[in-house]
C-alpha cells in the first residue's frame, strides 16, 4: 500500500494537476458567487474542458470547482444577501447584518477561515475513511451493489425540495431517459426508433448541461426586471486571531457535523449548515446575539457547509455511488476517463486515489490563499448582468456539448432535455432527482440483471447475507425518516433543510 | 399558495398521463422484445415498465394530494395575496408575455441548433449572443459587441487547438 505513495507523487507532481486544481478552486468560487450560477451548473461547463486531459487533472479540475463553489457562495450571501448556493442561505443569517453594520470583511474572512479548517478536516476524513471502507465493499458482488444502489436511491428524497412525491416522478423520467440504447443481455432495440445515433444510449454531458444551464438561460425569458439588494461595501477590519481562536471550537464542532452528514448520501451541505448553526447557537455565550451578525454564527455555518466536501466524495470513491448531485456529476465525469469508482478502483487504481488525495489535500491551500486574494475582485462578480452572462453561458454549452462526441445530434438532445427542464423548473420539479437516475439507473439495472442472471432467476439473492439486509433496513429506515420528514415539512412543523 | 396547489394538479396529471402513455403506447412500439427471454425480469421491457408505474402512481399521489389541499384551502376561504414587487428579487412578466417570450427562448435554440449546421459554430454563435443579449434587454453594445464576438472565436481555437476537437463551420469552412 505505502509502495504506491512515490508512484501517486509521481502522477500528480506536475504543473497540469497543480494549475488544474488553482483553475478549479478559482472558477468554482467565482461561480458559487454568483446568484443564480450553481455549482452544478459550473461543474457542468467544466466538464468538456477535461475531456482531452489525464483522468486525475480532469478530476482535479472539477473537484476544485466543486470546493470553490462551496466557499464562493458565502461571498455573496454576506454581500448582497444573495446566497450563490443553497447551502449558503445559512450564512446570509449573521453575514449579512455584519456586512450591514460595515464588517463585511471581517464576516468574509472568518467564512474563509471556518470554510478551510473544515474543507481540511472533510479531506482527511476522506483519506482514512475511503479505503477501509472500499476493503469491505470487496465483498459485494451484483446483489450487494443492487441492494447498495437502492439504498442510494433514496437521496432522490433528500433532494426533491417540499415535495417527495414530485420528486420521483422527476427521477423515473430520469431513469426511463437512462434506459434508451441496445439492451445489454439481448442486444435488442429500447427506444431507439430507428436512431442509429440513439443506439449507444444518450450521451451523459448533454444531459446534465441540459438539465442545469439550459433551463435557467430559457428562465431569463420570463423575468421583467431584477431588483437587487444594494451591495454592502467590502469595508471594515479584517478578522483577528482572537476572533478565530474564539470560533475554533464551533469551527470544529460543524466540521465534525459536516463530515458525518456529508458522507450519509443525500444530506448535503444545507441541513449540515443549519445543524452546525444551531448547536453553535445553544452553546455560545453570544447566543442571543445570532442572527444580528454575531461572528461566530457565520464561522458555525460555514464550517457545516464546507465540512461535506470530502465527506461526500467517501461514498463516491469507496462505493461507487454519489453523495449528492455534485458528486453524481463526479461520477459521470470518472466514466467519461473510463474510470469507475468503487472497491475495484482502490485495487486497481491506487495510485490514482492518492494521486486525488493529494490534489483533495492542495485545494483547502488553494482555497486559502484564492480566498484571500480575490475577495474584492470576486465581490464585483455579482454585478455582471444577466443579460450578459447567460447568452454567454449558452455559447460554452454549445461548444461543450458538441465537443464530447463531435455530434450536433448531441446539441439537439441538449436543447430537447434543457426544455424539458425549463418546464421541470416553471412547475417546480426538481432536476437533481432526474439527474441522480439518469446515472444511477444504468447501475441498478445492470447489477438486478446480474443477480437475476447468477440466481437463474429466483428473487432470493437479494436477501442471500447481512449485507443484503443491511442495506434493505437501511432502505427502509430511510424512507420512513423521509416520508415523515416531508409529511412534517408539509405541515408547518420545523425541519432541518434538506439539500437543494 | 392556491395557485401553487392548482400547477401541482397539472403536474400530477400530467405525470399520469405520461406513464399511461408509456405503458400502453411508447414501450409496446419502441422496445423490442426477443423470444429467448428466461425469466419475465430479464426482459428489455421488465424496468421500463416498473418506471412507468413507479411514474404513475407518484404522479396520482401528487394529484390527490394536491386536489385535497387546494380544496381544503379554498374551503377555509384562503386566497392568493397579489405579489409585491418590490419585496422579491426577481419580478417576472404577466403570464401571456412569460409563454410568448419562452417560446421565442425556445425557438432561439432550435435555430441556433440549425444554424450551427450551415454557419457553422462560430458566426451563429456570434448571432445568438447578438440577439439573446438583444431580446433580454442589453443595450450597452461596448459589452455585447466585443463579448459577441471574442468568446466564440476564443472557444474556437480553445477546442480546434489546444483539445484537438474539431468544430463545424459549415459554409465558412476555408477560411479559418
Amino acid at each position: 500500500m505505502l509502495e504506491h505513495i512515490p508512484q501517486a507523487f509521481q502522477l500528480f507532481l506536475s504543473i497540469d494537476n497543480l494549475f488544474a486544481v488553482f483553475a478549479g478552486v478559482f472558477i468554482g468560487t467565482f461561480v458559487g458567487a454568483i446568484p443564480g450560477m450553481t455549482t452544478p451548473m459550473g461543474v457542468a461547463l467544466v466538464l468538456p474542458f477535461t475531456f482531452t486531459m489525464q483522468p486525475v487533472t480532469g478530476i482535479l479540475l472539477l473537484l476544485g470547482v466543486y470546493k470553490g463553489g462551496l466557499y464562493g457562495g458565502s461571498i455573496t450571501a454576506i454581500l448582497i444577501k444573495a446566497p450563490g448556493t443553497p447551502a449558503a442561505s445559512c450564512t446570509v443569517l449573521d453575514g449579512f447584518p455584519m456586512s450591514q453594520r460595515g464588517e463585511a470583511r471581517r464576516a468574509l474572512d472568518m467564512a474563509l477561515y471556518a470554510s478551510v479548517v473544515a474543507d481540511f478536516i472533510s479531506n482527511i476524513s476522506l483519506i482514512l475513511f475511503a479505503g477501509f471502507l472500499a476493503s469491505f465493499a470487496l465483498r459485494f458482488g451484483p446483489p450487494e451493489f443492487f441492494t447498495l444502489i437502492v439504498f442510494s436511491l433514496t437521496i432522490i428524497a433528500g433532494v426533491s425540495g417540499d415535495n417527495l412525491a414530485k420528486g420521483i416522478g422527476a427521477a423515473c423520467l430520469g431513469l426511463i431517459l437512462a434506459t434508451v440504447g441496445l439492451d445489454i443481455v439481448y442486444g435488442t432495440n429500447r427506444f431507439i426508433f430507428d436512431e442509429t445515433e440513439l443506439m449507444g444510449g444518450l450521451s451523459f454531458i448533454p444531459v446534465l448541461i441540459g438539465l442545469f444551464a439550459i433551463p435557467e438561460i430559457l428562465n431569463q425569458f420570463t423575468i421583467k426586471r431584477e431588483s437587487r439588494v444594494n451591495a454592502g461595501a467590502l469595508t471594515g477590519m479584517h478578522a483577528t486571531f482572537q476572533d478565530f481562536k474564539n470560533c475554533l471550537k464551533s469551527i470544529l464542532r460543524g466540521s465534525v457535523i459536516g463530515v458525518i452528514l456529508g458522507a450519509i448520501p443525500g444530506i448535503g451541505g444545507s441541513p449540515s449548515a443549519f445543524l452546525s448553526y444551531s448547536e453553535a447557537k445553544r452553546t455560545s455565550k453570544n447566543r442571543d446575539n445570532f442572527g444580528r451578525g454575531e461572528i461566530e454564527g457565520v464561522a458555525a455555518a460555514e464550517a457545516g457547509n464546507n465540512g461535506v466536501a470530502g465527506a461526500t466524495m467517501i461514498p463516491l470513491l469507496a462505493l461507487g455511488v454519489p453523495g449528492d448531485v455534485i458528486t453524481a456529476v463526479i461520477l459521470g465525469a470518472f466514466m467519461i476517463h473510463g474510470l469507475r469508482p468503487g472497491p475495484v478502483m482502490f485495487e486497481q487504481n491506487l495510485t490514482m486515489i492518492y494521486a486525488l488525495f493529494m490534489g483533495i489535500m492542495l485545494s483547502s491551500a488553494y482555497l486559502f490563499v484564492i480566498g484571500k486574494m480575490s475577495i474584492r475582485l470576486i465581490s464585483k462578480i455579482a454585478d455582471i448582468p444577466n443579460t450578459l452572462l447567460y447568452p454567454a453561458v449558452l455559447v460554452l454549452c454549445v461548444y461543450g456539448g458538441y465537443a464530447i462526441n463531435n455530434s450536433l445530434f448531441d446539441v439537439l438532445v441538449m436543447f430537447v432535455v434543457g426544455v424539458l427542464g425549463f418546464v421541470m423548473l416553471r412547475f417546480e420539479m426538481p432536476a437533481a432527482p432526474f439527474l441522480i437516475a439518469f446515472i444511477l439507473g444504468p447501475l441498478l439495472e445492470d447489477n438486478f440483471r446480474q443477480a437475476l442472471l447468477m440466481s437463474e432467476g429466483s428473487g432470493a439473492i437479494f436477501f442471500r447475507n447481512e449485507i443484503c439486509w443491511v442495506f434493505w433496513t437501511l432502505t427502509a429506515l430511510s424512507i420512513g425518516f423521509l416520508i415523515r420528514n416531508h409529511y412534517r415539512a408539509r405541515h408547518g412543523q420545523e425541519t432541518i433543510p434538506m439539500a437543494g | 399558495m392556491i395557485e401553487s396547489k392548482t400547477k401541482e394538479i397539472y403536474v400530477g396529471a400530467a405525470m399520469v398521463v405520461i406513464a399511461l402513455l408509456g405503458w400502453l403506447v411508447v414501450i409496446p412500439a419502441g422496445i423490442d422484445v426477443p423470444s429467448s427471454v428466461q425469466f419475465r425480469a430479464l426482459s428489455p421491457d421488465f424496468w421500463p415498465y416498473i418506471i412507468m408505474g413507479m411514474l404513475g402512481v407518484s404522479g396520482a399521489i401528487v394529484f390527490v394530494v394536491a386536489y385535497l389541499e387546494r380544496k381544503a384551502m379554498m374551503a377555509a376561504g384562503n386566497e392568493d395575496e397579489p405579489a409585491d414587487p418590490e419585496a422579491g428579487a426577481l419580478v417576472e412578466h404577466p403570464f401571456q408575455t412569460r409563454v410568448l417570450r419562452s417560446l421565442f427562448g425556445m425557438a432561439c435554440l432550435f435555430a441556433f441548433y440549425v444554424a450551427i449546421g450551415y454557419l457553422g459554430v462560430v458566426v451563429s454563435s456570434i448571432a445568438v449572443v447578438l440577439v439573446l443579449t438583444t431580446a433580454l434587454g442589453q443595450r450597452n453594445w461596448k459589452r455585447v459587441v466585443p463579448m459577441a464576438v471574442l468568446l466564440p472565436i476564443l472557444l474556437y481555437f480553445f477546442f480546434v487547438y489546444v483539445a484537438q476537437v474539431p468544430m463545424p463551420l459549415g459554409v465558412f469552412e476555408n477560411y479559418l
